[in-house]
C-alpha cells in the first residue's frame, strides 16, 4: 500500500512514499569532488581563519614620529639657548652706556668721565646694585666688556 | 569559526559539500562548473569571518549563494560556447538507466523537466534535499505560504499527469 510520506507539522498535504522514493532515486549524475578541490578550500579556510600575527614594529613605521620628536627637542634647545643669549643681551644693554650696541671699554670711559666731571649720574648706572654710582660700576662695565669680547679659556 | 577554529569549518564543509556541488550541478548543468561554484561558495562564506553570525539553517543560507553563482557561471559558459550550443536544460534528470525506464522513473524525470523552475525547485528541495518548508522559504527568500502553494501545485501536476499518476495510486 502506498503510504503517505510522513510529513512534519508544517508540511501540509501528505505525499505518497512511492513518489518520494522515486524522486530520491532518480538516477542523476552525482558530482565527485576531487581531493584537490577539498585541499584548496581548506587551505583558504586556514588562511582566512588563522589568528592574526603579532605586528612587528619596524623602525620605518616610527621614523616620521622619531624625526618630529627630535626636531622638537632641537627647537626647544635652540629656544632655551637663544633665550639665554637674549637675557644676556638685555643685561648687557644696561652697560652699553654710549648706545652703540656693544659693551666695551668706551662705555667704561664714558662712566668714568661722568664721575670725574661730577656730572649728574642716572641711577641706572648703579650697575653693581650697591646703591651708589661710583668707580665700582666702572669696573663692572670693564668686567662685562672683557667677558663678552674674549672667548673662555680653559 | 569566529574564534579561528579551522576544524569547525572543516566539519561544516564536508557535511554540506556534496549537497552544494550537486545543487550547483542542477543549476549550472555542468560538473566542472559545479566544482567551481563549490569553491566560490565556500570562499564567499569564509569572507564573512570574523564577525559573522548565522541566523538561519546553513543550507538556507547557502542555497541562494549556490543558485546565483551557478546561474552566473552557466551564463558565462553559454556566452563562451563557440558553437552556440547550450548546456543541458536539466542534465540531472535527462539521463536514465534502463532499470529506471522500467520502473517509470524516466517518466518522472520527463514530467519534472516540464515543470516550471520554481515548482521543480520546491519539490526537489523538499524531497531530495530534505529541507523543511520554513528552510525552503528562507533559502528561496519567499513567503512560507508561497512555498506551500508551489509545492501543492507541483504535486497536483504530477498527480494529474498520466505518466506519473501511478505514484499516487493507493
Amino acid at each position: 500500500m502506498n503510504q503517505p510520506h510522513p510529513s512534519s507539522e508544517n508540511d501540509g498535504a501528505p505525499v505518497p512514499e512511492k513518489l518520494v522514493s522515486a524522486l530520491r532515486h532518480l538516477r542523476h549524475e552525482r558530482v565527485l569532488v576531487p581531493s584537490a578541490v577539498d585541499a584548496a578550500v581548506l587551505a583558504q579556510a586556514r588562511r582566512r581563519l588563522a589568528p592574526p600575527r603579532p605586528k612587528i614594529i619596524r623602525l620605518a613605521d616610527w621614523w616620521p614620529w622619531l624625526a618630529t620628536a627630535a626636531a622638537a627637542c632641537v627647537a626647544l634647545l635652540v629656544a632655551v639657548h637663544l633665550g639665554g643669549l637674549w637675557t644676556g643681551r638685555l643685561a648687557a644693554a644696561r652697560e652699553d652706556l654710549d648706545g652703540n650696541g656693544r659693551v666695551d671699554i668706551l662705555d667704561a670711559f664714558a662712566l668714568a668721565r661722568r664721575l670725574e666731571r661730577g656730572m649728574p649720574l642716572d641711577p641706572k648706572f648703579d650697575l653693581n646694585h650697591d646703591g651708589r654710582v661710583d668707580q665700582h660700576d666702572v669696573e663692572t662695565i670693564v668686567t662685562h666688556a672683557v667677558s663678552l669680547d674674549k672667548p673662555h679659556r680653559s | 569559526m569566529n574564534g579561528g577554529d579551522e576544524g569547525a569549518f572543516e566539519v561544516l564543509y564536508y557535511r554540506h559539500r556534496d549537497w552544494v556541488v550537486n545543487l550547483a550541478r542542477r543549476f549550472s548543468g555542468d560538473a566542472d562548473l559545479a566544482l567551481d561554484v563549490l569553491q566560490e561558495t565556500f570562499f564567499y562564506f569564509l569572507k564573512k569571518f570574523p564577525g559573522f553570525t548565522l541566523t538561519c539553517q546553513f543550507r538556507s543560507f547557502l542555497y541562494p549563494v549556490v543558485r546565483n553563482l551557478s546561474l552566473t557561471a552557466r551564463r558565462k559558459a553559454e556566452r563562451g560556447q563557440s558553437d552556440g550550443a547550450e548546456l543541458d536544460e536539466l542534465p540531472a534528470f535527462a539521463s536514465c538507466q534502463p532499470e529506471d525506464r522500467e520502473s517509470g522513473h524516466s517518466h518522472l524525470a520527463e514530467v519534472l523537466a516540464g515543470l516550471s523552475e520554481e515548482h521543480r525547485e520546491v519539490l526537489l528541495l523538499r524531497f531530495v534535499d530534505g529541507l523543511r518548508l520554513g528552510e525552503i522559504a528562507e533559502a528561496m527568500e519567499i513567503p512560507l505560504g508561497t512555498v506551500k502553494s508551489r509545492l501543492h501545485n507541483a504535486l497536483e501536476l504530477l498527480r494529474e499527469d498520466p505518466r506519473t499518476k501511478e505514484f499516487f495510486a493507493p
